[in-house]
């Protein structure tokens, strides 16, 4: 080999040491034959792109392009671990359709919805959104804009995106894709706790002995956190793990106890579980008497399903989904008592031996256990239920809020924390966990913002699953997607997403950074930057949020979603947006533009260039003349602050490998309700769960309910659907790298070899996946890594040339309004 | 057919004993001293032509004396032919 | 002569991606969205054994062999029965990574780190099919060569 090349080999070596042990990269080896200076790699740190478990990544770049990663060694999350997907981050913003310019459809030099896209220039593409915004504000008012946001936008744009929506449109129709990933969890939390987000945090990896996976992959999902039960489990002989689900799939290699259920039927074993620790007297009375109220909530509650629909009808409680009445624990014993292991185990068709293996985990006062959910519970009709059942058993045993005693409830996006849920970008939320139907919140929103009193709307506006009804409908006339891949994501397509997306009423204006099935369904395509061509920061699932600088550029024209937010108010005069009686209440304002009132109102707009200090780019904050994150982030943390959500200041976020909140005199917290540990709790309660107003947490009786379509004989097949390993979400971003596209190229269905054999189908062939809702192609897989159970398929998502989404019913969780994408039913034909 | 193995470490050392160890790696054949700081830590590089070789490398500086730790951080090595397989 | 060739190589991929996609669905074969395309069949595994240059050194190299039916679970790690240190003599296998030795905490340890337990969540095998959007990512030595021959 050439002595180029070796010098090379050593040169990494050398710098991937230096860079672990936190020292400059020395001077390249003296046998180089290049200069050192042109060699020199630039080494910043940075959040990963994907998933909620927010490992730290270290960044190299050279000549403004990413040329390598690896895991941060230094980070507490992953120390130095990455998975497949993290380890090719250094190429998913080289896709070579990388969009670059706006693209609007045109006919004849016009906007036409029915034109081909043609590249037009910001301003032309400003002026024409500007132009459909004010003229839906006229004729319909603010009920007709609406705004789809993501758990992958960064903290600043999430709140940006909230004050030009709720301050500025004045309109709550802004809802993000993490009403498909969390709702259900946050419901849990608000029920449970008052409060969102876990109590504990990653350190209970280390010291649980016991690990139950309820309907999550973690193998697949979580990688780095699975790596680190896989560390626990194989280290310890005593520990051990359980999983449940509907199908096997790679979590199970790691399983003491397996568990295949029925679909729904995680209502029936979470209830025998509490039925199980009360029978055997296992209940921590000590805990539950201190720091616990038993309530009985609503059933009969529906499905989210059209007010039309039979079973919408059916629903006894459909508008009071969410109430519930206190009872005592006598009634809730009883309520529980009929949840025996004979019937769990008859309903559920997971043998007796295992439910009882599992339910002595629980009630052994001396085991530790972690509960790990996500999507099996949160994609559910009764996903709000799950949440409130799981946290049941842990408040029966007092297992909460200490090393290794953790309900934690994982999160899918990597900021659906930090962004989607802490800064409220829901079409019932504001800022820290802060409600728009409060008029106590609203008016500390509008104090924090400087407005005048009446500016936030008051009644919450269209989730997510109601945004693709009421495009259709042609109630929301002009709305704008970010940061997400929605007409892929959402359920139903043929019946709501694409009739709505193309009923010629509507304006949609879609920002990606690359072409998505959402752009193809779109009228405006917005290039937007990505990942760390922006600075931005993120908080991930152990409630740790972090920041990173921009390390390159983005390419032509494309720029941040943060610049276009900021830069489209700008098209906007108060008076084009805000009522008379509003203006009248506040005339300083009378004359200045959107974006001078939400984006330069002193708070925003405080901190100028010089406080940029580290990284010389940061393109949204030259073009704005401030600096514009930390303007943004230190607004946003004032709503927190002192009340349970405390951020540090922002400059220390980029020293750090993140921290977790709440951060009180510096010092982050741990485990949350507890004393000790978190500065909040109240000398000498030992817990208090002070998001309820008497410091208690609520133990929930709740039923089974079925689910809202089951297999009968026509659509004899449930369908389940979810993801891989190798491709994020929809698989925008991996599919165009092409050792991620290779490693798994395509959606198949994966089913029970009886079950093709019955069908006269072999492995390979081409079938149809049908439901009452339409139909998707694939090939059938009987040998892959989900194995099912006879009588459901599953189907990935990722695939954007096989939409399983146009077969999947838009049912939801009444209480959280979460799209069921785990249960359907279908059948199967050859095509 | 042999190969080329280079592989990196950070090696802990007692801060006092900092320059005598340097000095002792350096008279390692194929160990290479590149960086340190006053803390104590020393990146250091080991090359041979198997990987048996990185290992006896290894353990010598483990075993000398005011060495606290060898942590390994990175390992390459390719074979000695001409035509290397391709990038795809 | 090979320099001038990589420049060339590395403005093309500037220059084709700077070119308006009008055609928006390239991950769809181009198809409308009330429709879908054929389905390719399910592609095999590339299973010739060579070797692939990685991206960047830290990259965990692909597996290029074929991996049906074997097991890594609380029983076995049929990988390890090729890959171990113990094993790589006789098998000819490529050695894990050293760094495979190492715990949460950097200290080395006698075994496999339980935490890299489960190689193919790093690991991948790649089937035989062509990528739909080709990637414009540029290895860090082209880089480095463009800018030694610049500055000459």
């Amino acid at each position: 080999m050439t002595l180029d090349r070796r010098a090379f080999m050593k040169a990494s070596a050398i710098s991937a040491a230096a860079s672990a042990a936190g020292m400059t990269i020395p001077v390249q080896a003296t046998n180089l034959a290049t200069d050192s200076k042109l060699t020199r790699l630039k080494w910043d740190k940075a959040p990963c792109r994907f998933c909620g478990t927010g490992c730290s990544i270290n960044v190299a770049t050279l000549d403004n392009k990413v040329v390598a990663t690896h895991g941060d060694i230094k980070s507490p999350v992953n120390k130095g671990l990455n998975c497949v997907k993290g380890y090719f981050l250094s190429k998913i913003m080289y896709g070579q359709d990388r969009l670059q310019t706006p693209l609007m459809r045109m006919k004849n030099g016009q906007y036409d919805k029915q034109g081909e896209f043609t590249p037009v220039s910001w301003d032309t593409a400003f002026d024409t959104m500007a132009e459909k915004y004010k003229a839906a504000l006229k004729s319909k008012g603010p009920t007709s804009v609406g705004m789809f946001g993501s758990g992958q936008w960064t903290v600043m744009e999430g709140y940006a995106a909230v004050k030009l929506m709720k301050a500025g449109f004045r309109s709550n129709n802004i809802d993000p894709n993490a009403r498909h990933c969390m709702a259900s969890a946050v419901g849990g939390f608000m029920r449970t706790f008052g409060i969102d987000e876990p109590m504990g945090c990653y350190d209970d990896f280390e010291a649980a002995d016991a690990f139950v996976l309820w309907g999550s992959n973690m193998a697949e999902m979580h990688p780095i956190l699975w790596t680190r039960i896989t560390d626990r489990r194989l280290s310890s002989p005593h520990v051990k793990v359980a999983v449940l689900s509907t199908y096997t799939h790679r979590s199970f290699d790691l399983a003491d106890i397996p568990m295949i259920f029925e679909p729904q039927t995680d209502l029936v074993i979470l209830n025998f579980i509490a039925n199980y620790i009360i029978q055997n007297d296992k209940v921590n009375w000590d805990f539950v008497n201190k720091h616990t109220n038993f309530v009985k909530g609503n059933t009969d509650i529906g499905y989210g399903l059209r007010d039309d629909h039979p079973k919408q009808k059916r629903a006894k409680n459909a508008d009071k989904a969410g109430g519930f009445s206190p009872i005592k624990f006598d009634e809730y014993a009883k309520f529980v008592s009929s949840y025996t292991v004979e019937y769990a185990s008859e309903i559920s068709g997971v043998p007796q031996k295992r439910l009882l293996d599992m339910a002595k985990l629980y009630a052994d006062p001396k085991i530790k256990v972690m509960s790990l959910w996500t999507m099996g519970f949160n994609q559910h009709t009764r996903g709000v239920w799950c949440n409130n059942l799981i946290y049941n058993i842990h408040l029966l045993t007092g297992k909460i809020s200490e090393p290794g005693n953790s309900p934690f409830s994982l999160t899918g996006q990597p900021s659906a924390c930090g962004t989607a849920r802490e800064v409220g970008t829901f079409s019932h939320r504001l800022p820290a966990d802060m409600v728009v139907k409060n008029p106590k919140h609203r008016a500390i929103a509008e104090d924090i913002w400087r407005l005048p009193e009446g500016t936030v709307p008051a009644k919450p506006g269209y989730h997510a699953v109601l945004h693709n009804r009421k495009l259709k409908d042609g109630d929301m006339n002009v709305y704008w997607v970010q940061c997400n891949n929605n007409m892929q994501a959402a359920a139903n397509i043929n019946e709501e997403g694409l009739p709505g997306y193309r009923n010629p009423d509507n304006f949609i204006v879609v920002s990606d950074a690359y072409p998505t099935v959402t752009a193809q369904a779109a009228d405006l395509v917005l290039p937007s930057a990505m990942w760390v061509e922006k600075e931005g920061a993120y908080g991930n699932a152990e409630r740790r949020t972090q920041s990173w600088h921009q390390l390159v550029s983005a390419p032509g024209d494309a720029k941040s979603d943060l610049w276009q937010l900021m830069e489209f108010s700008k098209r906007f005069q108060i008076e084009d947006v805000w009522p008379k009686e509003l203006l009248d209440s506040s005339p300083e304002y009378k004359g200045k533009s959107l974006f001078d009132v939400l984006f330069q109102n002193g708070n925003v707009n405080k901190f100028g260039l010089d406080e940029i200090t580290e990284q010389p780019l940061n393109d949204e904050s030259k073009h704005f003349g401030f600096y514009v994150q930390k303007g943004l982030f230190e607004e946003y943390a004032t709503f927190g602050r002192k009340h349970g959500h405390d951020l540090a200041p922002y400059d220390r976020y980029h020293q750090e490998r993140g921290l977790r909140w709440p951060v009180v005199d510096g010092k982050e917290t741990k485990w949350r309700f507890k004393e000790g540990s978190d500065p909040y709790v109240k000398e000498g309660t030992g817990w208090e769960f002070y998001g309820k107003p008497d410091g208690r947490a609520l133990i929930f009786a709740l039923p089974y309910e079925p689910a809202a379509e089951e297999p009968d004989e026509e659509y004899d097949m449930w369908l389940s659907t979810g993801r891989v390993l190798e491709h994020w979400h929809s698989g925008s971003m991996t599919q165009r790298v092409p050792e991620l596209y290779q490693a798994i190229p395509d959606a198949l269905v994966y089913m029970h070899p009886d079950d093709a054999r019955k069908r006269g189908f072999r492995r390979g062939d081409e079938i149809k996946v049908i439901s009452r809702r339409g139909e998707m192609k694939s090939r059938v897989e009987t040998r892959g890594r989900n194995k099912p159970p006879k009588g459901l398929v599953f189907v990935p998502w990722f695939d954007a040339s096989r939409l399983i989404n146009k077969v999947t019913l838009d049912a939801t969780d009444p209480i959280s309004k979460q799209t069921d994408f785990k249960k359907c039913a279908v059948r199967l034909e050859k095509a | 057919m042999g190969e080329y193995h280079v592989a990196s470490f950070i090696v802990r050392c007692r801060r006092k004993h900092l320059e005598t160890v340097i000095q002792r790696i350096q008279e390692i054949e194929d160990a290479e001293v590149h960086e340190h700081d006053p803390a104590g830590k020393v990146i250091v590089t080991a090359e041979g032509e198997f990987h048996r070789e990185i290992s006896t490398i290894t353990e010598q500086i483990r075993d000398m004396s005011h060495v606290v730790d060898v942590a390994a951080v990175y390992h390459e090595y390719e074979p000695e032919t001409e035509n290397r397989g391709k990038s795809k | 002569m090979k320099t001038k060739i990589i420049i060339a190589v590395v403005f093309l991929s500037f220059v084709t991606g700077s070119i308006i996609a009008k055609d928006i669905a390239n991950l769809r074969e181009g198809a409308e969205l009330s429709e879908q395309s054929k389905t390719q069949v399910i592609p095999k595994p590339i299973v010739d054994d060579k070797k692939v240059t990685r991206n960047y050194p830290m990259q965990p190299p692909i597996i290029p062999h074929n991996i049906r039916d074997y097991q890594v679970d609380l029983n076995v790690n049929t990988c390890l029965t090729c890959h171990s240190r113990q094993q790589v003599g006789v098998t000819q296998a490529t050695m894990v990574s050293v760094t495979h030795y190492m715990d949460r905490e950097g200290n080395f340890l006698a075994n496999i780190s339980p935490r890299r337990y489960f190689c193919t969540q790093c690991h991948v095998t790649q089937s035989d099919t062509k990528p739909p959007v080709p990637n414009t990512f540029i290895d860090m030595n082209k880089l480095i060569a463009i800018k030694s021959k610049k500055a000459e």
